[in-house]
């Protein structure tokens, strides 16, 4: 196992390399003088002259990248224009609100989304499957930020049952921060669960009808320790793969629905940035949400290795 | 071996089974009155053709055909007296693995793939025999001792695809025999198995008989592996059966002609043969069955009289489903 995991985090380096680059030509890439952008119309031409050289720009390109990559070997994610503190902080800063909301959505997207579509499943074309894959496909086409607000409209302002808007930090009780969260969590994590009940249906089906489920049965196993034991373990592969996206997208997720529910989060942040040009905080939001894609794979990767002891030997 | 059917009540009597699927053409008769018995202690074997119903029989005796487009049309399934087919789900459910067990063809796909061998083995020991924690690995390596695995090649933390073709069937067999079933149903147990391999997997059935006693329907379309094995053979064509009889009995003088097709199909090492000979025409489909005798297309003998559905001769200790059975039996194929 120990070799396995070593093996993935070596193959992991090429991938990281790839969002490290993208993330440092962002800055190049953008029309015009990064500096001058960035102070907006009213800037002098010493104020630009001095940004230049505080973001390195005068030096020759490999000079920046290295320079740029070096700091970032060592986490420095240099210092936002707009807020006066290193990006890193302002990151962190906004990293609680951003966890506990895509933790919060994961987990409604998978209870939701697996249990449906292994009832499902089991029921193949009975009413119930009918029923929970019309409403999977419903939910997979609806936008989040659209349910989000429907939510608000009849849970918030009609029944009063949940904040309108806003975020109760952890440090509050967790219950009234999980409380603050609950509308924005079942916007975007309902939305999700459609996908992955899609996917643990069709993938729950493929495995029942396999050979070693007949042997299940012939030994006289009762039916729920067929399928929970037998079945959804084999069928969980590809599931688990859809649950790593459906966190990436939740991530993403957080910039729309962060706005919409006002809770100041990493998708907040980047929202702002976007709006002040504050290019060290893009960088920084994109590269964090890359890096976090990236191992939340590997983590998914190294899950099939403690599933199926067929990848391990691959 | 004595014919134990007849003098003991039988352990397994299939009675008339019909069956049915629900397809998009309509529905169609897979099994159109099959009837076999399996006395104590006894081997029998059933031949037939692909697709002639082999399978279907064995898995309604199990209770494992696809729910919702099976339909059982007729009949009854009797297991020590009991008709499985009116039995309460559960009941049936409790049997399966402790009573009546069974093996199936493709030892490459038939175990969890991720579950390790000792976990698999000890499923039905802990459900059917209520052994827990050391007791359960005892009787798992035990068993697996007597389908040859010794206790010093400890597979039970191993997987599936560790082991070869020939081991996973022996632990399947293992798995069949953990509950020691009065009856076990093998599905052509060593057709994926290579020739050396085949060879112990049939003796291995064998010793169980003979240790356990217990009874065995075995599946095949080898005459040879019937000669070897079985006490009484059971040849069924298109969903029915056409000749049963003891195994020396039938092979040695054959009385339906689809029986004697099957023989002169078979290679025979004493003769030098140009050729083997196969029988003319194919299996005709479900939904498009020929009226009467279901043989009569491709038959050298039918004619306009076996339009009719045709009687069941007993002719010495063999039954043949044959309007010409008493003409035919005298004509000797070598
Ligand atoms: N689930 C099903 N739905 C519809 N028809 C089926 C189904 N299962 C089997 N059949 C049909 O029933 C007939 C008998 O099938 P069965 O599997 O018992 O054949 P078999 O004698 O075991 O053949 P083989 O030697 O190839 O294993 C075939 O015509 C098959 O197409
Ligand atoms: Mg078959």
């Amino acid at each position: 196992m120990i070799f396995f995991i070593m093996r993935r985090l070596i193959t992991l380096l090429p991938t990281l390399i790839v969002p490290l680059f993208l993330v440092f030509t962002l800055l190049h890439l953008s029309p015009g003088d990064p500096a001058a952008v960035m102070l907006g119309a009213d800037a002098t031409a010493q104020q630009v002259q001095a940004l230049r050289e505080q973001l390195g720009l005068n030096d020759p390109f490999l000079v920046q990248l290295f320079t740029w990559l070096g700091r970032m070997a060592t986490l420095d994610l240099g210092d936002s224009i707009f807020l006066r503190m290193p990006v890193m902080d302002a990151i962190l800063q906004r990293l609680e609100p951003t966890i506990m909301l895509t933790l919060y959505a994961l987990t409604i997207a998978v209870v939701v989304g697996m249990v449906s579509g292994i009832v499902a499943a089991v029921n193949r074309n009975g009413v119930l499957d009918q029923v929970s894959m019309t409403v999977a496909m419903v939910g997979v086409s609806m936008p989040e930020f659209w349910f989000g607000l429907m939510l608000i409209v009849v849970f918030a302002v009609e029944f009063r049952l949940f904040p309108v808007a806003g975020y109760t930090p952890l440090d509050q009780g967790f219950w009234a921060c999980i409380w603050s969260l609950t509308l924005p969590a079942v916007s975007v994590g309902l939305v999700q669960a459609g996908f992955i009940a899609r996917i643990t249906r069709s993938s729950m089906l493929d495995v029942i009808g396999e050979d070693f489920i007949r042997t299940a049965r012939a030994k006289g196993l009762p039916s729920r320790v067929v399928i929970l034991r037998h079945a959804l373990k084999n069928a969980l592969i590809p599931v688990l793969t859809v649950i790593g996206i459906t966190f990436a997208v939740l991530m993403g997720g957080a910039i729309a629905i962060e706005t919409v529910f006002n809770i100041p989060g990493i998708g907040r942040l980047l929202v702002n940035a976007v709006a002040r040009r504050d290019y060290p905080v893009i960088q920084g939001v994109v590269l964090f949400m890359a890096l976090t894609f990236i191992f939340i794979n590997l983590f998914v990767d190294i899950l099939y290795g403690f599933i199926d002891p067929r990848v391990k030997n691959q | 071996m004595s014919v134990a059917g007849e003098t003991s009540p039988p352990m397994l009597a299939i009675r008339d089974l019909q069956l049915g699927f629900r397809s998009h053409r309509g529905d169609v008769q897979a099994l159109a009155g099959v009837s076999i018995e399996v006395g104590e202690r006894e081997i029998v074997g059933i031949v037939g053709e692909s697709g002639c119903g082999k399978s279907i029989t064995a898995l309604s005796v199990m209770g494992l055909l696809p729910e919702g487009t099976t339909r059982v049309m007729g009949g009854s399934i009797e297991f020590r007296g009991d008709d499985l087919l009116t039995l309460p789900p559960r009941e049936r459910r409790q049997m399966r693995g402790r009573d009546i067990a069974m093996v199936f063809q493709e030892p490459m796909t038939s175990l969890n793939p991720i579950m390790p061998i000792g976990d698999q083995i000890a499923e039905p020991i802990r459900l059917h025999l209520g052994l827990k924690g050391a007791a359960v690995t005892e009787h798992a390596l035990d068993v697996l001792d007597k389908v040859g695995i010794p206790r010093s090649r400890n597979i039970l933390p191993d997987y599936p695809h560790q082991l070869s073709g020939g081991m996973r069937q022996r632990v399947m067999i293992a798995i069949a025999l953990a509950c020691n079933p009065s009856l076990i149903i093998a599905d052509e147990p060593t057709t994926a198995l290579d020739v050396t391999i085949q060879g112990q997997i049939l003796d291995l059935m064998v010793e169980a008989r003979d240790t356990f006693g217990t009874s065995i329907l075995f599946i095949t379309h080898d005459l040879g592996v019937v000669a070897e094995i079985c006490d009484r053979v059971v040849v069924m064509y298109a969903g029915k059966v056409v000749e049963t009889g003891r195994t020396d009995e039938v092979l040695s003088s054959p009385r339906h002609p689809y029986t004697q097709g099957l023989m002169r199909s078979l290679p025979s090492l004493d003769t030098r043969q140009e050729r083997l000979e196969t029988i003319p025409g194919s299996v005709p489909a479900l939904f498009d069955m020929p009226r009467g005798c279901r043989f009569r297309p491709r038959c050298s003998y039918a004619d306009d009289g076996c339009r009719r559905d045709p009687p069941v001769e007993v002719i010495g200790g063999q039954k043949v489903k044959c309007w010409k059975a008493r003409q035919i039996s005298g004509v000797h194929h070598a």
